[in-house]
């Protein structure tokens, strides 16, 4: 009985289930193909960048006296907001992981 | 997202508001602009005209200020014979603007760019407690 439950549970969470799902159901909901958690973390990664180098432009623009404040208030809070989400979903999937590593075998 | 294309609209909002607050500013540094010569224009009140603009990458209907217009009534006369301007009949002609519409334009402009920020720190707002309710 124990071993049944163990070797259903352990290979399922073991290669990265929890991960997959989570990154699936985010990559699924972000248009992002990548299925694991590195490809994950990568595409988000990416996206963030380039939020917020978009609002590094248009901050330095805004110096120059070429840019509409507003225009570069809206661009950092679009790479804020990019950033938060990416931020704590990675935390919540590391949280995953380490539960799982905690789990008393 | 949605409610980041919602603060890009109210974004445009504010800018276009700018831009009204611009022009406005400029009839009541000009309010004192006369001529300096007989027949010579003083200084003709501008207007803002404001038009919505559909945002194809964001999907978005933006505003943007179509064109600034100048306001075609008359100008006021003011019987001033020693001015360099004063027609035959000692009459100079004053710019058409007015203090007290000026005063209401800058408020409205206030306004609706305080109603824009609000539109925008709300939405900001949702998206950052969505994300929190992971946390």
């Amino acid at each position: 009985m124990i071993e049944k439950i163990g070797m259903n549970m352990v290979p399922a969470a073991g290669t990265g289930g929890v991960g997959r799902s989570i990154a699936g159901a985010i990559g699924n909901a972000a248009g992002v193909p990548g299925a694991n958690f590195a490809s994950f973390v990568k595409g988000f990664a990416e996206q963030s960048v380039n939020a917020t180098q978009g609002g590094e432009n248009l901050a330095l623009k805004a110096v120059d006296k070429d840019a509409e404040l507003v225009d570069v208030v809206s661009a950092v809070s679009n790479a804020e907001v990019t950033l938060d989400t990416v931020v704590t979903l990675r935390d919540r999937v590391i949280q995953a992981y380490q539960e799982i590593i905690r789990m008393p075998v | 997202m949605d409610l980041m294309r919602s603060i890009f609209g109210s974004a445009s909002a504010m800018k276009a508001q700018g831009q009204r607050m611009e022009v406005i500013a400029e009839n009541i540094a000009n309010a004192d602009s006369l001529g300096q010569r007989p027949g010579e224009r003083p200084y003709q009140r501008k207007t803002v005209v404001f038009r919505n603009l559909l945002d194809r990458s964001l999907g978005v209907n933006t505003v943007h200020v179509q064109k600034v217009d100048v306001d075609r009534t008359d100008f006021p006369k003011r019987f001033e014979p020693g001015h360099p301007a004063a027609d035959n009949d000692g009459y100079v002609l004053l710019p058409n603007v007015n203090a007290l519409v000026e005063m209401m334009d800058m408020r409205e402009a206030q306004r609706s760019y305080e109603a824009n920020l609000s539109m925008v720190e709300t939405a900001k707002t949702m998206l950052v407690k969505t994300i929190d309710v992971l946390r």
